[in-house]
């Protein structure tokens, strides 16, 4: 490894040193590294190949600005090795290569750029259109960085909701300046940090502030605020979205002692202070991705954090004064700089300067890099005045290059502040910011560390006041002093070299360069969004991390226009690229199950997920339920129907509340009977149905269907919520159980269970009783008939439910009784011709049209029945869909979803079964009005590979039972 | 020993080594190895009841014990009595041997079998809870007792912050019975890491008589 002597900033550990694979070779880094840097420390130079060219690239940046060092990291692609922490046994393997990336069989077409203009894709291969399917599984094989490993498992992952009186973004200078401020007040405070230490661009640096190095500084500060109990810091921790309320979210990657290895958080906060710094701009210059061409931040860091030369003979071309400082500290650990040339003509920190001269580097004000030179490395350097009317040729084979900083904007986009130029920076910047949102620090264009600090305290304290916790004259103090004291930095306006076109790249990503850019804004696509699309600038992972704001930049000068005349595209979350299985979390399914999910179970039953349930679907190994539909028939099934909506309603006012949301007369209904009805939305459409009785004066009982269940207490306070009314609702759904016991031998098993009586003349169809199941467990009983057989509904307290299933199976064995599942219920029910909320109802279709309008009361008009007006309305209306019985003129039925045709759609099949009862398909279908009338023929097409039509009669329903006779039996 | 004819809506993992029947239902008071903590005790047999009424404070049976303020908890007599908002309080037995209250009236409904309730206490409760929800129950300055309503491991739930002493904390989380297991495995999931096990209803008891 090749490592210059420990600096005092260092963060890798030389005791430690950790070994890794890169291909096949073993190599060595040490803790601390990152892949990169030990790549970069065993002489790797190229890491990959660009997506299109395929061009050689290498380290550029440290925090991922751009693909440059995407690579497979223990079966993962597209992992930014330089962010991503060394760790012993690491495998590393380059991507995007067919050979390896110093040597790629695909560098060719670097030579046919010329035949890749802007946007070239949207034309070229699909003329004539019968190659396009050739071309099409080319380019897939092309196109992508890294191969997915579906087997590749991610490791455990977490999450945190915190909630805090102040989240800082960015734990910089600034940010943990604000973080300390609002801290002092006695807040909670959140700190969220990208890289693995607090620090910022303080971190490496050895200029000094007030008596100390600034890495010392920055340290100090990072012990202070870590001692501090109201304070939490997360680093590692990329903050990934901005929302409204404040509500931040962030990935952290876990670290070696961490049990996770991606956690995903959730701050909800009352302020925030984003504090994220910048980023050097990129400058745009000929070959200005080349291998050996990398940011001064870059190389700077290399250095002091890393022990890493990042060359041994250097140019830089910089537009800051940050720039100056790099080039004179490396000077001072051994590279050596050749020259700098600042595009600046003037306004450079007369110490950096003096620095510069103190080390006889010659400093070249308004020169600019205009191209780097060398095939796979950078081996000279061609410099220019910033008019383009001088040149010269440099030796090198490091050029440090940028044009200055960028804002690193991304949470304040992602809160919808629009962004407007900033002349005297050069920034993008929001033009106010929304009550709870600060900004603070090199955001906001500060460059030297007071103004920096103090923005920092002056955002926490704003966020203080905010909160409560400090007067507004406070904070506001220190926005007064920054103000007088402090003036933004003059940023430099030159993004792009004299002479920049085919080979100066706007986006490494995409290979899309000046050439590209002028392209489209010849075309007329000449603002960023669109540009964007077209040439796909900003489109690859990095997410416009390289064009960013420079892409607006370049067109308004492709245009002629000044500077501020374009915008930055869109930015959307997440901000940095994060494991889908971070963001689905805890493995497991949230769902309910029943209290008879356990005994079904054993019983063999067959679970599919309804809404929230897990509900059986079938028993054993038949999912059509043949045998279970016919035992229902002939002898007694038992079914769980325990996520029925269950409803308690008492109050001096509970009828009224019935009367608004039923749509039939709720004043009758007796004890000991039950009231069919049906709840409408607005619109007159089948909302629900159900069953009421009154078991009190001023109460009653009722049921809703399983899928609003959920809905149904809301569903009524919403549609009464400008009364007065008294009247409670108490959601018994999980409480009780419901078992419905349902065959003409139905009654000799529960009366095996009660000594109540429960003959007919007793217990008639459609009646209510209460009474016990051997003498112990409490039961209401419904006796209904939604399968058209002799049927029992029994709630009973859930957790006696698996018992009285038990106590039923027993008591019914005599009789042939066997669990039946959903499937069967569905069939069963079809053949009585009963409806299902959602199968055969839909937001079009009416109570009438579904042929339940005799559930309707119209006389009732001072209820003020929600969906009353609408019925009105469309009873008589023409050319409506009807719910219609059909059988099919062959055995198999078509599947539900068919539609019903004759030269266009005219209805569709709701559900379709082979009935067993009645040995043929029947089904049920809404169709237009025209089409409605028993007898009428039916053409269905089925959607399928091939298609297949059916042909089918409309007949009555139910198509069994049709009097109802076995039901009331 | 009485026969157990009532089944829980969750089943914790781990060994029983001291069960009772009380009331239909097989309670394990203790479980083999129940660690240091935190701890999660299946409460589900509790009774629980919930009241609703305009003149909730009138009562019969309760008068002078439902906290007047929506989000207000008290404990009473081995009762945590919560007011969930203008008219509605909740009621939970905490402990087995609680005097029964008793209220009267149509207003008053036992919801013991509709709701599942965990309790979760321990060192670094709040630190499992901060996993599943992002109901603020680390707010400084939270009274306790105090009942917040808010999803829980995605689910709709009443959570009782009973105690917060800063590294120590009982939690109690009742929600609709069909999500009991998925819940207690999602919490256990989540609190894996930092101990989170489960213990029986001793435990809990043991707790609640620490001043």
């Amino acid at each position: 490894m090749n490592r210059i002597a420990p600096s005092p900033a260092q963060r890798i550990h030389r005791r430690h040193r950790v070994s890794f694979t890169y291909g096949n070779r073993l190599l060595e880094g040490y803790r601390g590294d990152t892949v990169a840097t030990a790549l970069f420390a065993n002489g790797v130079r190229i890491f990959s190949r660009s997506l299109k060219y395929h061009r050689p690239r290498g380290l550029y940046s440290l925090d991922g600005e751009s693909s440059n060092c995407l690579m497979e990291i223990d079966g993962l692609p597209n992992m930014r090795a330089e962010q991503v922490p060394l760790r012993s046994g690491m495998q590393v393997r380059a991507q995007n290569v067919w050979g390896s990336p110093k040597r790629d069989l695909l560098g060719f077409l670097d030579a046919f750029h010329w035949a890749m203009p802007a946007g070239f894709y949207y034309r070229l291969f699909h003329k004539p259109y019968r190659l396009w399917p050739l071309f099409q599984n080319l380019i897939r094989r092309a196109a992508g960085a890294g191969t997915v490993n579906p087997d590749w498992v991610p490791g455990r992952t977490d999450e945190l909701h915190l909630n805090a009186d102040v989240c800082v973004v960015g734990g910089g200078p600034a940010g943990m300046h604000a973080a300390k401020a609002a801290a002092q007040s006695g807040l909670r405070v959140v700190v969220l940090e990208a890289r693995p230490w607090l620090g910022g661009f303080y971190d490496w640096r050895t200029a000094r502030y007030d008596q100390a190095p600034l890495f010392e500084r920055s340290r100090s500060l990072a012990r202070e605020l870590e001692g501090l109990a109201n304070v939490r810091i997360h680093t590692s921790c990329t903050a990934t979205g901005l929302y409204g309320h404040n509500l931040v979210t962030a990935v952290q990657d876990g670290g070696p002692e961490d049990f996770f290895y991606q956690r995903y958080l959730e701050i909800r906060a009352r302020a925030v202070v984003v504090a994220t710094g910048c980023t050097e701009r990129p400058l745009v210059f000929e070959h200005n991705e080349r291998p050996g061409v990398m940011q001064p931040g870059c190389a700077h860091r290399l250095a002091h954090t890393y022990a890493l030369l990042p060359g041994t003979s250097a140019v830089f071309s910089v537009g800051h004064d940050l720039g100056l400082e790099a080039a004179a500290d490396l000077h001072d650990l051994g590279l050596q700089i050749v020259c700098v040339a600042d595009c600046r003509p003037d306004g450079h920190d007369p110490q950096r300067v003096a620095a510069l001269e103190e080390r006889n580097i010659p400093l070249l004000k308004g020169w600019v890099a205009a191209r780097a030179l060398g095939r796979k490395g950078v081996e000279a350097a061609v410099l220019t005045t910033t008019d383009g009317n001088a040149t010269r040729t440099v030796t090198c084979d490091l050029l440090a290059a940028s044009a200055g900083l960028s804002p690193l904007t991304g949470l304040l986009s992602l809160a919808r502040l629009p962004l407007a130029y900033h002349e005297r920076t050069g920034f993008f910047l929001p033009t106010s910011m929304p009550e709870g949102l600060y900004a603070a620090g090199r955001l906001l264009g500060y460059d030297d560390p007071p103004a920096i600090e103090l923005s920092g305290t002056a955002a926490g304290r704003s966020a203080a006041a905010q909160c409560g916790a400090l007067d507004v004259g406070t904070a506001q103090e220190a926005h007064r002093q920054l103000k007088d004291r402090h003036r933004v930095m003059r940023g430099s306006k030159l993004v792009m070299a004299p002479g920049a076109n085919a080979k100066s790249f706007v986006c490494f990503d995409e290979d899309v360069t000046v050439k590209h850019l002028r392209q489209a804004v010849s075309m007329g696509l000449d603002v960023p969004e669109l540009a964007k699309r077209f040439t796909a600038a900003g489109t690859g992972p990095s997410q416009s991390g390289i064009p960013g704001h420079n892409l607006p930049l370049i067109m308004a000068h492709l245009r002629g226009e000044s500077a501020g005349t374009l915008r930055p595209t869109t930015v959307r979350p997440p901000l940095k690229p994060t494991l889908l299985a971070t963001y689905a979390g805890h493995p497991m399914d949230i769902h309910k199950k029943t209290p008879l999910h356990e005994v079904q179970e054993r019983s063999g039953a067959v679970f599919h997920r309804v809404g929230v349930w897990k509900r059986a679907r079938y028993f054993r190994d038949d999912p059509t339920g043949r045998d279970e539909i016919l035992n229902v028939r002939r002898n007694v099934g038992i079914f769980d129907g325990s996520t029925l909506g269950k409803f308690r309603i008492f109050g001096p006012d509970a009828e009224k509340a019935l009367q608004r949301v039923y749509v039939s007369d709720m004043s009758r209904v007796p004890a000991g009977k039950l009231k069919y009805s049906a709840m409408c939305t607005e619109d007159g459409c089948l909302l629900d149905d159900g069953v009421v009785t009154r078991v009190g004066e001023n109460e009653y009982y009722f049921t809703t269907s399983t899928s609003r269940a959920g809905a149904t207490v809301e569903w009524f306070r919403y549609h009464s919520r400008h009364e007065d009314w008294r009247y409670h609702l108490v959601n018994l759904t999980d409480a009780l159980a419901s078992i419905n016991l349902a065959g003409p031998k139905a009654r000799e098993v529960l009366a095996r269970l009660t000594d109540a009586d429960v003959s007919n003349e007793a217990f008639p169809f459609m009646g209510y009783r209460t009474f016990r199941l051997q003498g112990r467990v409490p039961a209401r009983v419904l006796r209904l008939g939604f399968v058209g057989e002799l049927s029992y509904e029994i709630h009973v307290p859930s957790s006696m439910a698996a018992t009285v299933w038990q106590w039923l199976l027993e008591a019914g064995r005599p009789f042939g009784i066997r669990p039946f599942g959903l499937e069967a219920q569905n069939v069963l029910r079809l053949e009585k011709g009963h409806v299902i909320i959602g199968q055969e109802s839909e937001i079009r279709t009416t109570l009438i049209d579904l042929g339940l309008g005799f559930l309707w009361d119209r006389t009732k008009t001072w209820a003020k029945t929600v969906g009353a007006p609408a019925l009105q309305f469309a009873e008589n209306q023409k050319g409506r869909l009807k719910l219609v019985g059909f059988q099919v003129d062959g055995t198999r039925p078509p599947l539900d979803g068919s539609i019903v045709v004759d030269g266009s759609i005219r209805g569709h099949v709701c559900t379709c079964r082979h009935s067993p009862t009645l040995e043929k398909p029947i089904g049920l279908a809404l169709v237009h009005e025209d089409l409605a009338a028993a007898g009428s023929r039916l053409h269905l097409f089925e959607p399928g590979d091939p298609p297949e039509y059916f042909d089918a009669v409309v007949v009555p329903v139910p198509f069994y039972d049709p009097h109802g006779k076995r039901m009331k039996s | 020993m009485q026969e157990a004819y009532r089944h829980p809506p969750l089943t914790l993992p781990g060994t029983p080594v001291q069960e009772e029947v009380r009331d239909g239902w097989k309670v394990t008071i203790r479980f083999r190895e129940e660690g240091n903590g935190p701890w999660l005790v299946d409460l589900s047999h509790v009774a629980k009841l919930d009241i609703q009424d305009p003149g909730l404070d009138r009562t019969p049976g309760l008068e002078g014990l439902i906290p007047e303020k929506p989000g207000a908890s008290a404990l009473h007599e081995g009762w945590i009595i919560s007011r969930l908002n203008e008219v509605q309080a909740s009621l939970w037995q905490l402990r087995p041997q609680a005097p029964p209250l008793h209220p009267r009236g149509e207003w008053v409904t036992d919801v013991t079998d509709g709701l599942a309730l965990l309790a979760l206490a321990g060192p670094q409760t709040l630190d499992v809870m901060e996993r599943v929800t992002s109901l603020d129950l680390g707010r400084s300055g939270q009274p306790c007792p105090s009942v917040f309503q808010g999803p829980v491991c995605r689910v709709p739930t009443q959570v009782v912050l009973l105690r917060n002493d800063g590294s120590w904390a009982v939690v109690f989380l009742a929600f609709a019975r069909g999500y009991g297991q998925c819940v207690a495995e999602a919490l256990l999931h989540a609190g894996r890491p930092l101990g989170l096990g489960p213990a029986g209803e001793e435990r809990l008891v043991s707790i609640l008589d620490e001043p």
